[in-house]
């Protein structure tokens, strides 16, 4: 079996499909509706109220499976003079970092764009519902002509960031800007209020089903010559449900003897399942009925996969009669290599499957993982490694993967990944993904998580390899050096190992240099620090492996402050400040000491609003420094504390160093830190205190924050914090006095000004 | 049941008009953190003598330094919810964007 | 209300009436003094609510002891806040604020502290944020 070309791989690519790296891609087919198809009936009155409300915001198409949403914008989308940006939501976009991927694709193909002004990359847990929904309505505002966003398939997001963006961008489009979200059940938006706007058209049901014209055009269409009191007959069983009348349509084909009496269902899926199983299937040949329901455990198809999954040997062909006879296959690209079921029909294959042989469910799935794994898929292989249960080949998978997948920033990907492990209770037996898991975790911001696989990971038997080659015990050394619970000392020690132990091309070899030089910083020996973090730095650059080289150049500067030599501080700082900014990292927790010394060689020159800015940033961020990474918080808290001082900031500068001070009660032997954290809080007591401003708000105020700038009330903004609406509504009362506002809009907009929002 | 804690008529008013009796009233409460349904029957009664939303207001600013700071703005949730102004609401609420 | 009843006077329940609007600058006001906003308590107080020059005594005992006046008065939420942070910004540990209330047991009385102790502790607790995996 050769390596087929992967779905919508196409001639030029967009910039966004390059945003993940290469083990990320972008399918063109989501960015485009399937192709039309003849026989399909124009359904000239909604299409006509589409077109005629161009001034409305949002547009929105709720229905059961069957009603032709897809099909009717699929229709606007070819007739319409209007630009027009679609995306059709899949699985992968419960991750916003490719969400936001997929829209910037989509704008781009409606006019070019600067797609990476849309580029997001937030840490597990922190909002970028409202961050996205500016960016996202900013670019559409600056595009030359009106532009409408059409998202299909949304209720297959499930992920709240994501589902909480779509809402927010309804509430914030440009003018003349549109957007139009198609579902199944109840679409993510604020409907009571776009509705007491007026801005919302609601397209549902009652104007889906199909009226008698366009019933009798489908069944004319569809071949069928019916008496009219039967057509009649037909259309008020079915309700004018389109693909009721369809299914109805190939059985009438098929040679049904039935009267319209035997039509009678319209949206019950009991009754459609057993339909289907006497009216349709049972008149196909049964190795036909086998390859639709084996062939509906996958999302897509090609031929290929289709003779993997099967075992058979003419699925392409096969795929292509079924394709032209009926509409219930869709073609997903123009070149005819790949498809996918429609959704109401593969429901009903599963079913089916479930029912006549249930048990082969698992194989199916292992052979589709096999054959994606072996052809460049792996993404793919493992939601159908998970489904068939194979927690090894999950393993190799995911080890193999997810990587790359932090680095190009899919974090929620990565974390979802990871929990399949959790939830399975399956980490003990694979120590390879608990220890690469418990170091994501660790940088990702997540500490509890990361101390729990930790534990798994030691005990794993240090003779093992990981697929990268390097060995387990370096793995080891790696996490136990990041999460640093024996002190400076062994930080060191086990930097040193895991440095040795990686191999050469390990993009985390700089971060174990790091780790080291580091150590030796913070233990007051600066000069014995210094080369090994200029290691780092060409370690970091050779291997591309920008965070730790960026954090190195950070590391460094505080060496050349420690010496006195602020010239060359400032140069270290401004070059981490580029590499940040080049790699799109402005928004990685572990960074924010970059900016933190930013802000420290900016004070100094007395560029206060650069260092103000800075500062900003970091806040922004601050959020993420957890004890998971307790030497490198800590340090950044400290540097943050003395950038502030520099500013002659007391309340800003005491805030950091509180949360320094509950990081090191959990890890108190950091060598200098504490005792320089202690300095410092003394040195502020000669500082007369002004008065209490933004820079002093906390981690949990600056978490509130990017949420407060959504449309969400406090209720529920305390679900997505897990705190109850009492505690949101009080730590919005402080917010707003250390904003200085009195209200949501001004704290919002107070936000924006000093740059705490993305 | 809350009830209120002004005259009936003009003999319990000792002498004051009925106007000023009820902003005197309104700024004991203030002095002695009632509850938002003590304020709510006050206003009432001061709105129906003849005092406007200004004189309460202004009743506020006349008693806050003899009160202080912790009364004052204690009792500013539950004076405003009797004058018809929901301080909570507002505060979680966010005005309709309007298109850019 | 406890007045009412001891002075005797007679019970009423007025009817409910037709609200005169509440003017935008007044809302501005209560809202404003809901949140402890400093700068209108300022200018209704009359006086500067922490003194620009320091006050004899170093800013955070200066602040400690506002916050002692905080607890013992039942002062709302906002206003807790407001002590607390204030304490905080000027320098105060967590075991300082709490010292404060722990003093005060005494002199204000045990109910007294034991009510103000948890809006204490939120205002401590907002500051102080473990973070915990979302």
């Amino acid at each position: 079996m050769g390596v087929v070309e992967s779905p919508g791989a196409p001639a030029a690519q967009s910039d966004a499909a390059t945003w993940f790296g290469p083990s990320f891609l972008l399918e063109e087919s989501k960015l485009r509706p399937p192709p039309a198809r003849p026989g399909t009936v124009r359904r000239k009155a909604l299409l006509k109220r589409l077109s005629a409300a161009p001034d409305v915001p949002v547009i929105s198409i709720a229905a059961p499976a069957g009603y032709g949403k897809s099909a009717l914008l699929s229709q606007w989308f070819e007739e319409t003079p209007r630009r027009v940006a679609w995306v059709s939501i899949e699985a992968e976009d419960n991750d916003p970092a490719v969400l936001l991927a997929y829209i910037a694709a989509a704008l781009d193909r409606v006019q070019p764009i600067d797609v990476d002004v849309l580029r997001t990359r937030a840490a597990p847990g922190t909002s970028v519902a409202a961050t996205v929904a500016r960016r996202v309505a900013a670019t559409m505002s600056g595009m030359d002509d009106p532009v409408a966003l059409v998202l299909d398939h949304t209720d297959l997001l499930h992920n709240h960031q994501c589902r909480d963006a779509i809402a927010e961008l309804s509430v914030h489009l440009p003018s003349s800007g549109q957007l139009v979200v198609a579902s199944r059940g109840a679409p993510p938006l604020p409907l009571a209020r776009l509705r007491a706007g007026g801005a919302i058209i609601e397209i549902g049901v009652d104007e889906l089903a199909m009226g008698e014209p366009e019933s009798r055009e489908l069944l004319t269409g569809a071949g069928v010559d019916l008496a009219d009191a039967v057509m009649a007959e037909l259309i008020g069983h079915t309700e004018g449900w389109p693909v009721g009348l369809y299914l109805a349509s190939l059985a009438l084909k098929a040679g049904s003897p039935r009267s319209a009496a035997g039509f009678a269902f319209s949206g019950d899926d009991r009754l459609m399942a057993d339909y289907l199983r006497t009216e349709l299937l049972s008149r196909v040949p049964r190795g036909r009925v086998s390859f639709l329901t084996r062939t509906s455990v996958l999302e897509r198809m090609c031929g290929p996969l289709c003779d993997a999954v099967v075992n058979g040997t003419r699925s392409a062909r096969l795929l292509e009669a079924l394709e032209g006879s009926n509409l219930l296959v869709v073609p997903l690209d123009r070149r005819r290599e790949w498809y996918r079921y429609h959704k109401l029909f593969q429901q009903l294959l599963r079913a089916e499957l479930g029912q006549r042989e249930g048990e082969v469910v698992a194989e199916l799935h292992a052979r589709a993982a096999r054959w994606c794994e072996a052809n460049g898929l792996p993404e793919m292989a493992i939601t159908h490694a998970q489904a068939a249960g194979d927690a090894d080949q999950v393993a190799r998978l995911v080890t193999a993967c997810a990587q790359p997948a932090y680095a190009g920033g899919r974090h929620e990907t990565v974390d979802r990944w990871l929990q399949w492990f959790d939830h399975e209770g399956l980490i003990e037996g694979y120590p390879s993904v608990a220890v690469l898991g418990a170091v994501l975790r660790a940088v990702m911001g997540q500490p509890a998580a990361a101390e729990r696989w930790a534990a798994v990971a030691e005990r794993a038997p240090v003779e093992a390899t990981l697929p990268d080659g390097s060995t387990m015990a370096s793995w080891q050394a790696q996490l136990r050096a990041f999460l640093c619970r024996k002190g400076l000392a062994q930080m060191r020690q086990d930097a040193k190992i895991a440095g040795e132990g990686l191999v050469p091309g390990s993009p985390w070899r700089a971060s174990a240099l790091a780790m080291e030089g580091a150590s030796w910083l913070l233990d007051g020996e600066p000069e014995r620090a210094d080369p090994i973090l200029a290691q780092a730095v060409e370690v970091g650059r050779d291997t591309g492996a920008a965070p730790a080289t960026a954090v190195a150049l950070a590391e460094r500067a505080v060496v050349a402050i420690g010496r006195g030599d602020w010239d060359d501080a400032e140069a270290l700082a401004g070059e981490a400040r580029a590499i940040l900014r080049d790699g799109h990292l402005d928004d990685y927790g572990p960074g924010v000491i970059v900016h933190a010394l930013v802000a420290r060689t900016a004070a100094h020159v007395g560029d206060a609003s650069r260092a103000r800015e800075s500062l900003g940033h970091a806040a922004r961020l601050r959020p993420q420094l957890t004890y998971a990474v307790p030497f490198l918080s800590v340090q950044t808290l400290l540097e943050l504390g003395r950038a502030y001082l520099a500013l002659a900031d007391a309340p800003g500068a005491r805030v950091v160093l509180r949360e320094a001070s509950a990081i090191l009660r959990l890890r108190p032997d950091l060598g200098s830190l504490p005792g320089d954290v202690a300095e410092l809080r003394s040195m502020l007591d000669t500082l007369h205190v002004g008065s209490v401003g933004a820079s002093s708000l906390t981690a949990a105020e600056l978490r509130l924050v990017p949420l407060l700038s959504t449309h969400l009330s406090f209720r529920e903004i305390g679900e997505r914090l897990h705190v109850s609406r009492h505690t949101v509504k009080t730590q919005a009362i402080s917010v707003y006095r250390k904003l200085g506002v009195s209200s949501r809009s001004e704290a919002i907009d107070r936000v924006v000004d000093i740059g705490l929002l993305a | 049941m809350s009830y209120g804690c002004v005259p009936h008529d003009a003999i319990h008013t000792h002498g004051l008009d009925e106007r000023a009796a009820t902003l005197v009233c309104l700024a004991a409460l203030v002095a002695l953190r009632a509850s938002p349904a003590s304020y709510r029957v006050c206003v009432d009664r001061a709105l129906a003598a003849g005092a406007s939303v200004d004189d309460v207001i202004a009743m506020l600013k006349v008693v806050a330094p003899s009160v202080g700071l912790a009364r004052v703005v204690a009792a500013a949730p539950g004076l405003a919810l009797a004058l018809g102004y929901d301080i909570d609401g507002a505060l979680e609420t966010l005005d309709m964007p309007g298109r850019l | 209300m406890r007045a009412g009843l001891e002075c005797g006077w007679l019970m009423v329940r007025p009817e409910p009436r037709e609200r005169q609007a509440v003017k935008a600058e007044h809302e501005d006001l209560l809202r404003k003094l809901a949140l402890n906003e400093e700068g209108v308590l300022a200018s209704l107080l009359g006086v500067g609510l922490a003194a620009a020059e320091p006050p004899g005594l170093d800013d955070k005992t200066a602040a400690l002891v506002r916050l002692a006046g905080v607890i013992a008065l039942e002062s709302a939420p906002a206003t807790y806040q407001w002590g607390v942070t204030a304490a905080l910004a000027a320098g105060a540990s967590d075991g300082e604020v709490v010292a404060v209330l722990e003093a005060l047991a005494p002199i204000v009385g045990s109910v007294r502290v034991s009510s103000a102790a948890p809006e204490v502790a939120l205002a401590i607790g907002c500051d102080l944020d473990l973070p915990t995996d979302g």
